[in-house]
C-alpha cells in the first residue's frame, strides 16, 4: 500500500495551492471557493521496547476546500485532507498518527437527475475490536472508499435511483498478529412510480465481499455474494391502509468453514383499520428459508455465515393481530394474538400466543412513575407450555433539584426466533443528578442485563456498568466500570452478539471482559484546557479455535492552550496492548508531543 | 561516524523546514493577498440638502465589535498575523439601540441573545448576557434604554421582564419576576427611563398599555387600554421620551401616540398607509434638537421624518444592502449632537446618519 505521507501531502499543499492561486486574482468566473485549515508543527517521540527511543520535528494538518460552480445546485463539492493531526497527545485523540482525505461533488442537485460522488481514504486510523459491554481492543487500520450515486426524478414518470460503492481496508489488533483485510463492492437501483393510488416501488441490490483474517483469528474470513429484489406496494383502505412487500434473495458464502449457497423468498402483508375506537393491525409474513433469512441478517451485522442454512429446509409462516385501547385516560391496554408454524426438516411446528400488557400513569400520587405489566399465554401442538410474565416500571422525576430516573424490565419465557426457542431477560438502570451551590453538579448511575434462552443451558450472558462524575466550576471529574460476559460469534471486527441459540460452529466463543476509566479535565484559564484519563480492560476468549487473555491500557495526557488562532499543545500517551496466544509481543509505545497550531482561513 | 550522524540529521531537519515554510507561506500568503481586496470602497449616499441650509449627511456604518478597535500599534500587527485576529463578536439580529451619558452604544440583540455596548471612545467592547441561568435567565432582549446613572435596563419580550446592569456592566436586578419565575410582563418591548422624575416606562404590547414604574419596579399608573381611540392602543411597542412628551409608537393603530409624562394623551401623529407620509410598519422612533420625529418603516425600510404637527418633512433610505439602505431596520436613536442611530436589523448593521440643524438649536432627545 502507498505510504500515507505520498498521499496526504501532495494533497493538502495541492489544496493550499490552489488556495494561493485563487487570492491571487487566478480566478475562474462564477468559480466560488473557501477554505480553512489548521497547519501545525511541534517536537514529538515515542519509546517502544522492540524498536527503541525516536524523535523528530514533526508536521501536520488539516484543511477543507469548499465551493460551488455558479450556484452550489449545479455543481458544489469540498474536500478535507489531512495528515499528522490526530496523535492523541497532538489533537483529536487517535493513538495513531492518521492521515487522509476526504472528498465530495454533489452535481446538479435539486434538479430532476441530482448526482453525487465521494472518495475517502484513510491510513493509521486507530478503531476498536469490538468485545460486547466493555470498551474492545485497539486496532490500526487504513480504509478507502468510492462511492457513485445518480437519480432520475421526473414528474410523473417513474423515478430511477442507482447507486454503487466500492470499499476496502485492513485492520490490525494491537499486541497481536492477527490482521483483517477486506474489500466490498455493491451496486443498487430502485424505482418507484404511482399507478392508480398505488405507490411501487422496486429494488435491487448486488453485493460482493471478501475478507481475509489472518493470526490468530485465522478460521475468520471468506467470500460473499448476495442480491436481492424487493417489491413494495401499498394502499389506503376505508379507516386504514394496506401494503405488501416481496423479496427474493440468493447468496453464496464461501469460507474456511465451508460453503453454503441459497436463496431466500419472503412475502409480507400487513393491514390496519379501526374498528369502533379499537386500531387494528393484521401481519402475515411467510419466508421459504427461515435459516437463509437468519444468516442474512447476520452477515448484515458484520458476522460470518454460521451454518449450512439449505438443507433442512425451513419455512415459516407467522399471522398476527392487535389492538389497544385508554380506559380512563390512564391505563394504556396492548392486546395481541399471534400463530407461528414452521416446517424444519419435514416436521412441522406451531403455537399459538395471546396476551395482553396494560400500562398505568401514576399521575399526581407518583408523579412520573409508569409501571406497564403483562401476561402471554402460549400453545402448541402438544398442549400449553406455559404463561409469560412481561414487566416493566419506569420512573423519572424532578425533586428539589435531584433528578431520578430509574427502569426496570423483566421478560420471562419470551418465544423468539423459531417456534421452538424461548429466552428471558431481565434488565435495570437508574440514575441520579443533582446541582449544588457554587457551581458544582454530580451524578450517579448504574444498569445491567440478564437474557439466555431456555432451552440451552449455559448460554446466559450478562453485561452491568456504573458511572460516577462530579463537576465544579471549570473542574470535571468522571469514572467509569462495566463488566459482561456471555456467549458471542467471532468475526473480524469484533464479537458480535449471539442471534439464536440454533446457531452453533467453531465460530461460537466465549468471552468475559472488564472494562474502568476514569478522567480529570479543567480549565485552569480562559482558553487553557487540561485533561487526563485512563482506561483500562481486561478479557478472555476461549472457543474451539481460540484462546486469548486480553489486556489493553491506555494512559494519556493533554495540553491545550489558545491564542487567537494559535493553539500551543503538549501532552503525553502510554498505551499498552496484550494478546496471549496470538504468538506476538505485547505493543507497548509511550509517546510525547509539543507544538504550535495555527488556524487559517485560506481564502 | 559522527559527522555522518550529524550531517543525516541535518538533512532531515533542513528538509522539514523547508517544507514546513513552504506550506506556511502557501497558507499565510492567501489571507495577505485576499485582505487588499477588502479595501473595495463602497459609495455613501450623498448629503440631502434640506430648507434653511439644514442637512443630512451618511456618517458611518458599524457591525462587529472589531470597528471600535483604535489605532493598531506595530506589535498589535505582528500579534495579528502571528496568531491571527481576536475574536470578533458580530451584530446577529441587533433590534434597539440607546447612548449613555458615556457615549457608549448600547445595543440589544435577541439573534446573540445578549447586549452590546460599544465605546468608541475608550476603544472598548463589552457584550451582557444572562443565559442558561436557572433563575431569571434573558431570552430575548428587545427594548433597551439608560438612567441619568447610566444603569442600563433591558426588555426582555419571552421573559416578560426587564433586566438591570450597571453602567460598568454587572448586573443588578431583574424588574418583573414573579414568586414562580415567570414574569409580570406579557410582552415588554419599548422601555424609557425618565431619571428627573424617577420613572420608568414600559410597553406592554399584548396588554396594549404603557406601564408607568418607580424606580424600584412598583407599578405606579397604566396608560392606555385597549381600542383605535385617540388615548388607545393596539400592539403599542417603542417608546421615547422627548422633553415633557412621552412618544408612543402606536403599531396597529399606525399611529405615533405622544403623552404627557404625568399619563395626560396630547396627541397623535401619523395616518395608515403605505404611501410616503403615512405609517406603514413603524418601528424605531427619535426626536431631533428641533422636535422632529424620526419614524423607521420596517417593511419599506426608509425613515420618515415629520413636524410637531406631523407634517412629513422628508424621508431617507430605501430597501437594499448597500450603504444608506436598509432591510427590516428597528430602532432608532438620536443624541444630544443629532446623530442618527438606525439599527438595520437584516443587514446585521448599524448605520449611522448627522442632521446638521439649525445652528441656535442645541439639545436633543433621550
Amino acid at each position: 500500500m502507498m505510504k500515507p505521507r505520498l498521499i496526504a501531502v501532495p494533497v493538502l499543499c495541492l489544496v493550499l495551492l490552489a488556495g494561493h492561486l485563487l487570492a491571487q486574482d487566478t480566478h475562474i468566473d462564477g468559480l466560488h471557493v473557501g477554505a480553512a485549515g489548521n497547519v501545525s508543527a511541534g517536537y514529538s517521540g515515542d519509546f517502544n521496547p522492540q524498536s527503541g527511543s525516536d524523535h523528530a520535528v514533526s508536521i501536520g494538518g488539516d484543511a477543507t476546500v469548499h465551493g460551488y460552480y455558479y450556484n452550489p445546485n449545479l455543481v458544489s463539492f469540498d474536500v478535507s485532507p489531512y495528515y499528522g493531526r490526530s496523535q492523541a497527545n497532538s489533537g483529536t485523540g487517535s493513538i495513531f498518527d492518521s492521515s487522509g482525505y476526504n472528498a465530495n461533488l454533489s452535481i446538479f442537485a435539486g434538479s430532476h437527475f441530482p448526482g453525487s460522488v465521494s472518495i475517502n481514504q484513510g491510513f493509521n486510523n486507530s478503531g476498536t475490536y469490538g468485545i460486547p459491554g466493555v470498551s474492545g481492543l485497539t486496532t490500526e487500520s487504513s480504509s478507502r472508499s468510492f462511492a457513485v450515486g445518480w437519480s432520475f426524478l421526473f414528474p410523473d414518470k417513474p423515478t430511477l435511483t442507482l447507486g454503487f460503492t466500492q470499499s476496502s481496508g485492513s485492520s490490525e489488533v494491537e499486541g497481536s498478529d492477527a490482521k483483517s483485510t477486506g474489500n466490498v463492492r455493491s451496486f443498487s437501483a430502485s424505482s418507484g412510480y404511482h399507478l392508480g393510488g398505488f405507490p411501487f416501488t422496486i429494488g435491487f441490490n448486488l453485493v460482493d465481499s471478501h475478507t481475509d483474517t489472518t493470526g490468530f483469528l485465522t478460521n475468520v474470513g471468506g467470500d460473499t455474494k448476495s442480491n436481492s429484489l424487493t417489491f413494495n406496494t401499498g394502499h389506503s383502505i376505508p379507516r386504514g391502509r394496506v401494503s405488501f412487500s416481496f423479496s427474493h434473495g440468493s447468496y453464496t458464502n464461501d469460507s474456511p468453514s465451508g460453503t453454503d449457497k441459497g436463496s431466500t423468498n419472503t412475502l409480507d402483508l400487513s393491514v390496519g383499520s379501526r374498528i369502533w375506537r379499537l386500531p387494528l393491525t393484521v401481519t402475515a409474513d411467510y419466508t421459504d428459508n427461515a435459516f437463509g433469512s437468519l444468516e442474512q441478517q447476520t452477515l448484515a451485522n458484520g458476522g460470518t455465515y454460521l451454518i449450512s442454512s439449505s438443507e433442512p429446509t425451513t419455512r415459516a409462516l407467522n399471522i398476527s393481530t392487535g389492538t389497544s385501547y385508554m380506559f380512563f385516560g390512564k391505563v394504556f391496554v396492548n392486546a395481541y394474538l399471534v400463530r407461528q408454524e414452521e416446517w424444519l426438516g419435514g416436521s412441522s411446528y406451531g403455537l399459538t400466543q395471546y396476551g395482553a400488557t396494560g400500562a398505568y400513569n401514576f399521575g399526581k400520587r407518583f408523579k412520573g412513575l409508569v409501571v406497564t405489566v403483562g401476561a402471554m399465554d402460549t400453545a402448541n401442538a402438544y398442549g400449553n407450555t406455559g404463561a409469560t410474565l412481561l414487566a416493566n416500571a419506569h420512573y423519572n422525576r424532578y425533586i428539589k433539584k435531584w433528578d431520578f430516573s430509574a427502569n426496570l424490565g423483566y421478560n420471562q419465557n419470551v418465544q423468539t426466533l423459531f417456534a421452538l426457542y424461548t429466552m428471558s431477560s431481565f434488565n435495570y438502570s437508574a440514575s441520579a443528578n443533582r446541582k449544588l451551590q457554587h457551581g458544582m453538579h454530580f451524578s450517579i448511575g448504574g444498569g445491567g442485563s440478564r437474557s439466555g434462552f431456555q432451552e440451552q443451558a449455559g448460554d446466559m450472558s450478562h453485561a452491568e456498568s456504573v458511572t460516577a462524575a462530579f463537576g465544579w466550576r471549570r473542574f470535571q471529574m468522571a469514572t467509569n466500570y462495566s463488566q459482561s460476559s456471555g456467549q458471542s460469534v467471532l468475526t473480524s471486527s469484533g464479537l458480535v452478539a449471539l442471534p439464536s441459540p440454533v446457531i452453533t460452529g467453531s465460530d461460537v466463543v466465549v468471552f468475559d471482559g472488564k472494562g474502568e476509566g476514569a478522567s480529570i479535565s479543567a480549565a485552569p484559564i480562559r482558553n487553557m484546557n487540561v485533561t487526563v484519563s485512563y482506561s483500562r480492560s481486561i478479557g478472555s476468549i476461549g472457543g474451539q479455535t481460540i484462546n486469548s487473555n486480553t489486556l489493553s491500557e491506555l494512559y494519556n495526557g493533554f495540553l491545550t492552550y489558545r491564542l487567537r488562532k494559535l493553539y500551543f499543545n503538549a501532552g503525553v500517551t502510554k498505551f499498552r496492548q496484550d494478546v496471549t496466544g496470538s504468538g506476538s509481543f505485547a505493543s507497548q509505545q509511550t509517546s510525547y508531543y509539543f507544538g504550535i497550531s495555527r488556524w487559517f482561513k485560506f481564502f | 561516524m559522527v559527522q555522518v550522524l550529524l550531517s543525516n540529521v541535518a538533512r532531515t531537519v533542513l528538509r522539514r523546514t523547508a517544507v514546513l515554510l513552504c506550506v506556511l507561506w502557501l497558507a499565510v500568503s492567501p489571507a495577505w493577498a485576499a485582505r487588499k481586496n477588502d479595501k473595495t470602497a463602497v459609495p455613501a449616499p450623498p448629503d440631502i440638502l434640506l430648507e434653511g441650509n439644514r442637512k443630512l449627511g451618511y456618517e458611518g456604518v458599524f457591525n462587529s465589535s472589531r470597528d471600535v478597535r483604535g489605532k493598531i500599534g506595530f506589535w498589535t500587527k505582528v500579534l495579528d498575523v502571528v496568531a491571527g485576529e481576536a475574536d470578533y463578536r458580530e451584530l446577529i439580529r441587533p433590534y434597539d439601540v440607546v447612548e449613555d451619558s458615556r457615549g457608549r452604544l448600547i445595543i440589544s440583540d435577541p439573534g446573540a441573545i445578549g447586549v452590546h455596548i460599544f465605546d468608541f471612545v475608550q476603544h472598548k467592547y463589552r457584550f451582557l448576557e444572562r443565559r442558561n441561568r436557572e433563575k431569571d435567565a434573558m431570552m430575548a432582549p428587545q427594548g433597551v434604554a439608560v438612567d441619568a446613572e447610566d444603569n442600563i435596563y433591558v426588555t426582555d419580550s419571552d421573559a416578560g421582564k426587564i433586566f438591570v446592569w450597571d453602567g460598568n456592566g454587572k448586573f443588578r436586578r431583574v424588574i418583573g419576576s414573579l414568586h414562580g419565575g415567570e414574569g409580570f410582563f406579557k410582552r415588554p418591548t419599548g422601555i424609557a427611563v425618565d431619571s428627573a422624575a424617577k420613572r420608568i416606562y414600559v410597553s406592554d404590547t399584548l396588554r396594549d398599555k404603557v406601564f408607568v414604574l418607580n424606580m424600584d419596579g412598583e407599578v405606579m399608573q397604566t396608560l392606555g387600554q385597549s381600542g383605535q381611540k385617540d388615548a388607545e392602543f393596539h400592539f403599542p411597542t417603542e417608546l421615547r421620551i422627548a422633553g415633557n412628551t412621552l412618544a408612543v409608537v402606536d403599531a396597529m393603530n399606525f399611529r405615533i401616540k405622544l403623552w404627557s409624562k404625568d399619563g395626560q394623551f396630547q396627541r397623535a401623529i401619523g395616518q395608515p398607509g403605505d404611501g410616503l407620509g403615512q405609517l406603514f410598519r413603524p418601528k424605531g422612533i427619535g426626536v431631533d434638537s428641533e422636535g422632529h420625529y424620526y419614524v423607521v418603516d420596517g417593511l419599506r425600510g426608509l425613515v420618515q421624518v415629520f413636524n410637531a404637527d406631523g407634517e412629513l418633512l422628508y424621508y431617507f433610505g430605501k430597501r437594499g444592502t448597500a450603504l444608506g439602505e436598509f432591510q427590516l431596520p428597528a430602532g432608532l436613536f438620536i443624541d444630544h449632537s443629532d446623530r442618527i442611530y438606525i439599527v438595520d436589523s437584516y443587514n446585521h448593521r448599524i448605520q449611522i446618519y448627522h442632521y446638521f440643524g439649525l445652528p441656535a438649536q442645541v439639545g436633543g432627545a433621550h
